[in-house]
């Protein structure tokens, strides 16, 4: 299941307003900011875990993908970048 | 096919460099027996020319090509790799390769002798010329596409002024690499 990060109609960033305990029904309303990771697509959160599964390694990453390093490293050095921005918006 | 069009952002960086070392190797060997001369990674010329001489002249301009497109890469991007710009640059050379082979073909030189003396050419050497050219000018795209792609994915290139620097810097070693050394 995809958890939504940007609204349907307007495309600005969702935030989240309720949350619920599972085992006692316990409902806590608010008005929270998603973690940074939560904000990036599928495929970025896949990519960013596959980086941490490969012990950081980019080259094992590469291998895996049957990409080449600099294909790999450019696409970490976006994802980078799209992180830095999340962060200091 | 989507691989070969950019083969930096698909193949090993060791397997690349295996083969655009063999087709230089195989380059320097040629040219003294086809009779070639590469005065800069963008230009060959048709001439008599010693083993010694292709050796170096050939070496020569892919140093020069490297080092310049590798200054330029630092600039756009300071995490560059060397061996991606040598790769980039081995690897465009082959299509490059395969047409100075071909325009060192006896009769086609003799064909290009013929119609620039205004002498007459024959039915099959005009089918021969309009062949070659229908080879020659896809390869001659294919290796400014296989340079481009190789300089963008090494680069991680984006903007429209780190495109321009790169046409800026090719003009460069057009213009100015035949003439050092």
């Amino acid at each position: 299941m995809k958890l939504p990060v940007v609204c349907p109609s307007c495309d600005s960033e969702l935030k989240v307003s309720q949350m619920k305990c599972s085992s006692c029904d316990t409902l806590i309303s608010g008005s929270f900011d998603l973690p940074v990771l939560l904000r990036l697509n599928k495929e970025e959160q896949d990519f960013i875990l596959n980086f941490f599964l490969s012990s950081g390694s980019i080259k094992e990453m590469a291998r895996q993908a049957d990409l080449s390093y600099p294909t790999m490293r450019n696409k970490m050095d976006d994802l980078i970048e799209k992180v830095t921005k999340i962060q200091t918006s | 096919m989507k691989k070969l069009i950019n083969p930096i952002a698909n193949f090993d960086e060791k397997v690349l460099l295996g083969v655009g070392l063999f087709f230089l190797g195989i380059s320097i060997c040629l040219s003294p027996v086809l009779g070639f001369k590469m005065s800069s990674i963008m230009h060959v010329g048709l001439t008599e020319v010693t083993f010694n001489n292709a050796a170096f002249s050939i070496s020569k301009s892919v140093t020069l090509g490297v080092i310049i497109y590798y200054a330029a890469a630092l600039i756009i991007n300071k995490r560059t790799r060397f061996i991606d710009i040598l790769n980039s640059v081995l690897i465009a050379l082959v299509p490059l390769f395969l047409v100075s082979t071909l325009m060192s073909i006896p009769w086609t030189q003799h064909t290009f002798s013929n119609l620039s003396k205004n002498d007459s050419v024959s039915i099959f050497g005009m089918f021969f010329l309009f062949f070659i050219s229908l080879t020659i000018l896809p390869l001659l795209a294919y290796y400014f596409v296989l340079l481009f792609n190789g300089f963008k994915t090494a680069t991680n290139l984006k903007e429209w002024y780190h495109v321009a620097l790169f046409v800026v810097v090719s003009a460069g070693i057009a213009a100015f690499t035949p003439y050092i050394f």
